[in-house]
């Protein structure tokens, strides 16, 4: 319990200062950098979809920035070929012998801009690497860095020449995020000559890829109570059971879910999670993974109305003494 | 589905015990039996109405595993589904299982949660085992009412012989078949035989010689000669085992066993019924190989099917098994404890070793004894039905041995149970003990009077001999009893204490037996409640201790349960209960609790309801009567009156004005006499005319002066005033027709000199209203009072001729009073007599002659004949005139002298009673009728009074003149008292409802408190949903606690944290003091809030439930009991 208490204490610190560095480049969003900066410790990947021109990129770039490991980028494109994410094997002619040439997946932050741009047999490539996060070239497994971090971007607006993303790949993102348009004292703020918006430079190196590895393990013992698992599994069994989906939150949502909590809580300075952690994210976890019926989408329901009704419909378990 | 409601053998006997206790008190007349019947009938309908909608759930079942070794574990798994969104269940019934009918302990299911019970299958027998389908068992309260309903599917459970651990024969021990004799110790190969090859035989085998000479590949057929050969020898007869135990199972699991660690040796073996039935083989094989294990397996398939068969003899089993020419090497004989082994012994006379197995099961478990709840709960009935027994006696003393006729034959029938004496020994042994303590006690106490001798004569035959002679006083003892004055003597309580003894018995008896129904208890309180209700005539109880009874029995029906008390003995429950024992009776026992208060509410306003005279056995048996010397008193009045002087006696108290020395209701023309029927003081009698309805209480203290003593008057009447319920006077006995007092006469034939005596009663206190309006009653009982045989047609004629103005009875009482008072002369010294020839020359002759003068005798005797004659029943009274008049509780004694001795006369009128005329001219007051209250209108003609010269066509001495308004008045009431019962009834219920409400809710509330945080923040939330109503689904702790905040000022928000941290975190948290202050604040300051008629339920509404903060499929216990924290 000490340990936990311990630990908790030092990530609650530490993800005040990686949130307050990502906020040099990106403002006014404050609940959003929470959400990805807490994706991070939780181990899992961040897709940001927005528009053009909302600051996915840059809120990507901070982040890595903050985390001080090392970061590549990726702009997907139709002709980006998978050898070109993982790596491939090139014969070295000093030496005579095939080497592998790692690609930019062997970084500890990977930006993956406009990954819905690329072919399918390219995304599928990514597929492996964000899950097992190992690389298979020729045979061989190669490892990717710890902690691995995939922050892709998509634009949900301009689909021409786009190839969306199949379910799997989309249930391997721990969330999904919306930046939005700023409000209008951030925006203009952003607007204001000299303003740091944007400008990834500014953002200090706060963490170290290690700390980072550290605490994605040490926070899964944050304690989530058997009620509060219920209550995960019944909010999953809501979406399942909503006439309005063709697929509702599977397991590994279910169990980003409970992860995506455990890092809330922290971030709070809590060892143990409540309910509300598990609101505060289920949106952002769960949306992305639901398949709507065409009728549904005909009817213009969005996955968030399905969440939020679950929300809404499940009792939240309280403390009780009788 | 099937549906099938009845009721239970307790919700019958209870229904029984209702109707017959209903129908015993109507027709008696005793509230307490209505109230005990209205009781127990209605907890029987509160049964009915609490099964009569269906349940909504939903049951699957299935078996795992299909197939399983005897006393193998094997268990179906019964999933319940609570189908309701918002009704919890509770869910009991059985699993049907071999089809045995396995009780399921009962499992509370939140609205859409799921359970699961595994119901372990019983392996002890072999076979097929039949499981399912589920049936649903509701029981209505108290286990009164029981329905059940089919639910789920069935399926079937192979049970096969349980394989023991044993091993094959071992080898190298045979002697070797072929040739030699000698021990072949390592095992060897024997050429037994050849036959073709066939693809897949180790070429090794082939018989190269064969092969050349017959041209056809041939193989090596070898048998080990030193491979045991084993056979079983199954005793399948079912006589050769015993009916308990499972000697047979036993034995087949033995056989099997046997077969099977052959073939996993490889070993040949072959297993044979002994009635031949079946007949398996398991060839030799190499060990560990499939084929020998699979033929194996089929032979314990074959032996699962063995049933015992009734063959008996021995003739299947006599000599070598059958099976023609198969080697028999070793013979394992398995048999039964019953089997005759000697001819057994024979069977095995062609093998080479025999071994003979017995199987000897385990004896039958003795059946255990209830419970010491249960024998204390029972025990607790029959003292409660004891309780109103003890107002039939003088003294509360008799309890005690009341108790221990209750406790002492329960305590011996445990003992005796323990040692393991049989239940009817026990019963015969207690029955014995109880009659003879019984005559012995009869025997050596018999005090008080006894039945008539003359009685005794007639009907003492049958108890001339043997033991109805020494059973004789215990008898009697039950005679003395009912005859004896109530209350009695607590020497007299031996009839009820066999009584109680003997039932205590009887319910410890059928306590021992497996019934489950339990109504023993209440069966035999109830008996002993009525039998204390006769002894009373109803009195002992209005309805209190009877529903009493009924909560007490179905207070130890629910609490004890019904399996507790029943079922726990027959099956072992099946599963866990869901929620402890106490919420088990928050659950079931609130609803219980206001129900049985409902029922005991109405049982006592039933009870209420009841009027009219009770049932008197008394009544019914004839008490016995006391001779008394019957000496004319009138003789004295001449004698005093001459005396007039002397102080006669001292009166202090409460009285009339005057004291009743002796009445004479007997004229037979020569004078007045009195035949009395003198009885003790207190014995029930009823007197022939009924006492009026007006009564003013006597209790008067006399002390005989001159009266008594050898100077005084002779005989042993004793002065009293009206109906005597109790003196102190000795031995004193009463008649209850006139009141008059007497004791035993003494050798003198006089009073006790100096008796000073204390006089407690009532007589009757007639008011002018009500007399004004009275008529006469008729019937034969005041024939007595009328009677005038031969009357001088004068005497009838001035009677007539007098009254002839009057308008009411009363009226001509007060005529013929006033004329035989008018212009005659009281004179103490006139001549005596009340003959017709003495009154005539009184009334008619001159006073020169000697008429118009006489004494008081003289004018109360002549007032008494001509009312007589006008069809007035009248008698006439000797007594005394007490100066100063009526008294009311004056302490000092006043003298009444001789001069004070006087005769008056009494007239009975239907309701007034027994009217005073004192027609002499000196009398103080004319008549007893108090005169204060008669009204203006009194001479108005009675409508329904009857003809002067037809008393018999009078109503009944029961029935009032104007008896029809009376009624009609009556009835009235009556009925305004129901509805007033009624109405008090319903707020009585309301007011308990209330109260047990706000005492759950103040329990609720300690509870909380002590809960720390936790129950701090459930205080405030609750709190927060009786002002808002339930909380929607979503909110969380820290939502509820920023809208108290919102209502409220009072800042929550901290407790909310504290008490998520305690409940999601197992956390240890600071102030539970100050958490709990919080929400007692938040709590107040919602109250406030809070409408006014939420603000006045506040203290006792309901916890609201609506939503539950629970997630769908989660069991309640979690959240109930702190939302499952890890452990610490």
């Amino acid at each position: 319990m000490t340990d936990a208490v311990t630990t908790v204490a030092e990530f609650r610190v530490l993800h005040g200062r990686v949130v307050d560095a990502v906020e040099h480049a990106v403002h006014g969003k404050r609940p959003v950098v929470e959400l990805v900066v807490a994706a991070l410790f939780s181990g899992g990947h961040v897709l940001l979809e927005d528009v053009p021109g909302t600051g996915k990129t840059t809120l990507a770039r901070a982040v890595a920035a903050a985390l001080g490991g090392t970061s590549r980028r990726i702009q997907f494109t139709p002709d980006l070929l998978p050898a070109d994410v993982t790596g491939t094997s090139v014969l070295d002619p000093a030496t005579g012998e095939v080497r592998f040439r790692p690609g930019p997946v062997f970084s500890h932050v990977l930006l993956a801009d406009e990954i819905n741009r690329a072919a399918a047999k390219t995304q599928s490539a990514m597929l492996e690497v964000m899950a097992e996060r190992t690389v298979t070239a020729d045979g061989t497994t190669h490892t990717v860095p710890d902690p691995f971090l995939v922050v892709a971007t998509q634009n949900p607006v301009d689909l021409d020449g786009t190839y969306r993303l199949p379910e799997a790949q989309l249930d391997r993102f721990l969330l999904r995020v919306s930046l939005g348009y700023p409000d209008l004292e951030h925006e203009l703020a952003v607007l204001r000559p000299g303003s740091s918006a944007g400008d990834v430079g500014a953002v200090p190196v706060v963490t170290s890829p290690d700390e980072v590895a550290r605490f994605v393990r040490e926070l899964r013992a944050v304690h989530v109570a058997d009620p509060l698992l219920r209550y995960v599994r019944a909010l999953g069994e809501a979406t399942r059971e909503d006439a309005r989906t063709r697929l509702g939150a599977s397991t590994r949502a279910l169990r980003a879910l409970v992860g995506a909590g455990q890092v809330q809580a922290a971030a709070q300075g809590r060892h143990y999670v409540v309910p509300s952690d598990v609101q505060r994210v289920a949106h952002a976890v769960l949306e992305h993974r639901l398949v709507l019926t065409r009728e549904a989408q005909l009817e213009g329901t969005t996955a968030a109305d399905v969440v939020a009704a679950a929300v809404e419909a499940v009792d939240v378990p309280r403390p009780a003494a009788v | 589905m099937t549906r099938g409601l009845r009721p239970t053998v307790r919700g019958t006997t209870l229904t029984v015990l209702g109707v017959a206790t209903l129908a015993l008190g109507l027709l008696a007349r005793y509230p307490g039996l209505v109230a005990l019947g209205v009781a127990a009938l209605g907890l029987v309908v509160a049964a009915l109405v609490g099964l009569v909608l269906p349940a909504p759930l939903d049951v699957t079942q299935r078996l795992e595993p299909a197939r399983t070794p005897r006393l193998g574990p094997a268990a179906a798994r019964v999933a319940l589904r609570n189908a309701s969104p918002w009704l919890p269940l509770v869910v009991a019934g059985t699993e049907s299982v071999a089809g045995r009918e396995l009780p399921l302990a009962p499992m509370h299911l939140a609205p859409r949660a799921t359970g699961e019970v595994e119901v372990p299958v019983p392996t002890d027998r072999r076979g097929l085992v039949a499981v399912g389908p589920f049936v649903l068992e509701r029981r209505g309260l108290a286990d009164l009412v029981r329905s059940r309903e089919r639910r789920g599917g069935s399926s079937t459970l192979q049970v096969v012989p349980r394989l023991l651990a044993a091993a094959a024969p071992p080898a190298g021990r045979r002697r070797g078949h072929v040739g030699a004799q000698e021990r072949v110790e390592h095992g060897g190969t024997d050429l037994v035989g050849l036959r073709e090859y066939v693809p897949g035989d180790d070429l090794r085998r082939l018989h190269w010689a064969s092969t050349a000479r017959v041209g056809t590949p041939m193989v090596r057929e070898d048998a080990d000669p030193a491979q045991p050969h084993l056979t079983v020898l199954l005793d399948d007869r079912a006589d050769a085992y015993g009916e308990v135990g499972d000697g047979f199972e036993e034995a087949v699991d033995a056989a099997a066993s046997l077969v099977q660690a052959c073939a996993a040796d490889g070993v040949p073996a072959r297993c044979v019924t002994l009635t031949g039935r079946l007949d398996v083989e398991v060839p030799a094989g190499v060990p560990g190989t499939d084929e020998p294990l699979r033929a194996a397996a089929h032979a314990v398939d074959r032996l699962t099917f063995v049933a015992p068969a009734a063959t008996t003899g021995l003739d299947a089993a006599v000599g070598v098994p059958p099976g023609g020419g198969a080697v028999v090497d070793v013979l394992v004989v398995v048999t039964g404890a019953r089997a005759p082994l000697p001819a057994l012994l024979l069977a095995g006379r062609g093998a080479a070793t025999l071994v003979l197995l017995v199987v000897d099961p385990a004896p039958a478990r003795v059946p255990a004894a209830p419970g010491v709840a249960v024998t204390a709960w029972a025990c607790a009935l029959l003292l409660l039905a004891c309780v109103p027994a003890a107002s039939a006696f003088t003294s509360p003393v008799v309890l005690a041995p009341l108790a221990g006729a209750v406790l002492v034959p329960v305590a011996l029938v445990a003992l005796a149970r323990r040692l393991r004496v049989p239940a009817w020994a026990t019963g015969t042994a207690v029955v014995a003990l109880v009659l003879v303590v019984a005559a012995s006690v009869a025997r050596v106490g018999a005090v008080g009077p006894g039945p008539d001798a003359a009685d005794g004569a007639d009907g003492s035959a049958w108890r001339s001999t043997g033991a109805a002679a020494a059973l004789g006083p215990v008898a009697d003892a039950v005679a003395r009893l009912l005859t004896a004055p109530r209350p009695a003597a607590p020497v007299l309580a031996l009839p009820v204490v066999v009584l109680t003894a003997l039932v205590a018995l009887g319910v410890a008896l059928a306590l021992g037996r497996r019934a489950p129904a339990r109504t023993a208890p209440l069966v035999g309180a109830s008996v002993l409640y009525g039998a204390a209700l006769l002894l009373t005539a109803g009195a002992a109880d209005r309805g209190v201790v009877a529903v009493a009874l009924v909560a007490v029995a179905a207070a130890g029906w629910v609490l004890l349960g019904g399996d507790a008390v029943g079922r726990e003995r027959e099956a072992p429950r099946l599963g866990h209960a869901a929620r402890g024992p106490r919420t088990r009776w928050r659950a079931g026992g609130v609803a219980g609790l206001v129900v049985v208060g409902l029922v005991a509410v109405a049982g006592v306003a039933s009870a209420g309801a009841v009027a009219g005279r009770p049932f008197e056995p008394r009544e019914h048996v004839t008490p016995p009567r006391v001779p008394a010397a019957a000496v004319h008193p009138l003789a004295e009045l001449s004698r005093w009156q001459t005396d007039a002087g002397a102080t006669v006696l001292r009166v202090a108290g409460t009285h009339p004005g005057h004291l009743t020395w002796v009445t004479l209701p007997d004229f037979d023309g020569t004078g007045w006499s009195a035949d009395l029927d003198l009885r003790e003081v207190g014995t029930v009698v009823e007197p022939s005319l009924a006492p009026g309805r007006g009564r003013a209480p006597v209790d008067v203290e006399v002390e005989l002066v001159a009266l008594a003593g050898p100077s005084g008057s002779p005989g042993t009447w004793l002065p009293s005033v009206g109906d005597v319920v109790a003196t102190t006077a000795p031995r004193a006995l009463v008649d209850v027709d006139t009141g008059v007092l007497a004791v035993p006469p003494t050798p003198d034939g006089r009073l006790p000199a100096g008796l000073t005596y204390r006089v407690r009663g009532e007589a009757d206190a007639p008011d002018a209203a009500h007399a004004a309006a009275a008529g006469v009653p008729g019937g034969a009982e005041v024939d007595r009072y009328l009677r005038l045989d031969r009357v001088p047609a004068d005497l009838r004629a001035y009677a007539q001729d007098v009254v002839a103005g009057a308008h009411s009875r009363l009226d001509q009482a007060t005529v013929l009073a006033d004329t035989v008072r008018a212009d005659r002369e009281l004179a103490v010294d006139a001549v005596s007599g009340s003959s017709y020839a003495r009154l005539r020359e009184f009334l008619f002759a001159d006073r020169a002659d000697g008429g118009q003068v006489g004494t008081s005798e003289q004018f109360a005797g002549a007032f008494a004949v001509l009312a007589r004659a006008v069809g007035l029943p009248s008698r006439v009274v000797l007594g005394f005139t007490v100066p100063g008049g009526a008294a009311q509780d004056d302490p000092a004694p006043r003298d009444v002298r001789g001069a004070d001795v006087r005769a008056w006369a009494e007239v009975y009128l239907a309701g007034p009673g027994w009217v005073r005329f004192d027609p002499s001219p000196d009398a103080a007051t004319a008549s007893g009728v108090v005169q204060d209250a008669r009204p203006q209108d009194a001479g108005t003609p009675v409508e329904d009074d009857v003809p002067v010269d037809e008393p018999q066509d009078a109503p009944p001495p029961d029935v009032d003149g104007d008896g029809a308004d009376r009624d009609e008045a009556t009835t009235g009431v009556a009925a305004g008292v129901v509805a007033l019962a009624l109405a008090a009834a319903l707020v009585g219920a309301a007011l308990l409802a209330v109260a047990v409400l706000a005492v759950l809710g103040a329990l609720r509330r300690r509870r909380l408190r002590a809960a720390g945080v936790v129950g701090a923040w459930q205080h405030a939330t609750e709190a927060l949903a009786r002002r808002d109503g339930p909380p929607r689904a979503a909110a969380t702790a820290l939502d509820l606690a920023e809208r108290i905040t919102e209502l409220t000022g009072v800042e929550t928000s901290a407790v909310a944290r504290d008490a998520e941290a305690v409940a999601f975190g197992a956390a240890e948290v600071g102030d539970d003091g100050a958490a709990w202050r919080c929400a007692r604040e938040a709590d107040r300051r919602l109250r406030r809030g809070a409408g006014p008629g939420r603000r006045l339920a506040w203290w006792f509404a309901p916890t609201p439930r609506g939503r539950r903060p629970v997630p769908p499929g989660t069991d309640r216990r979690a959240v109930s009991s702190g939302t499952g924290r890890p452990a610490r």
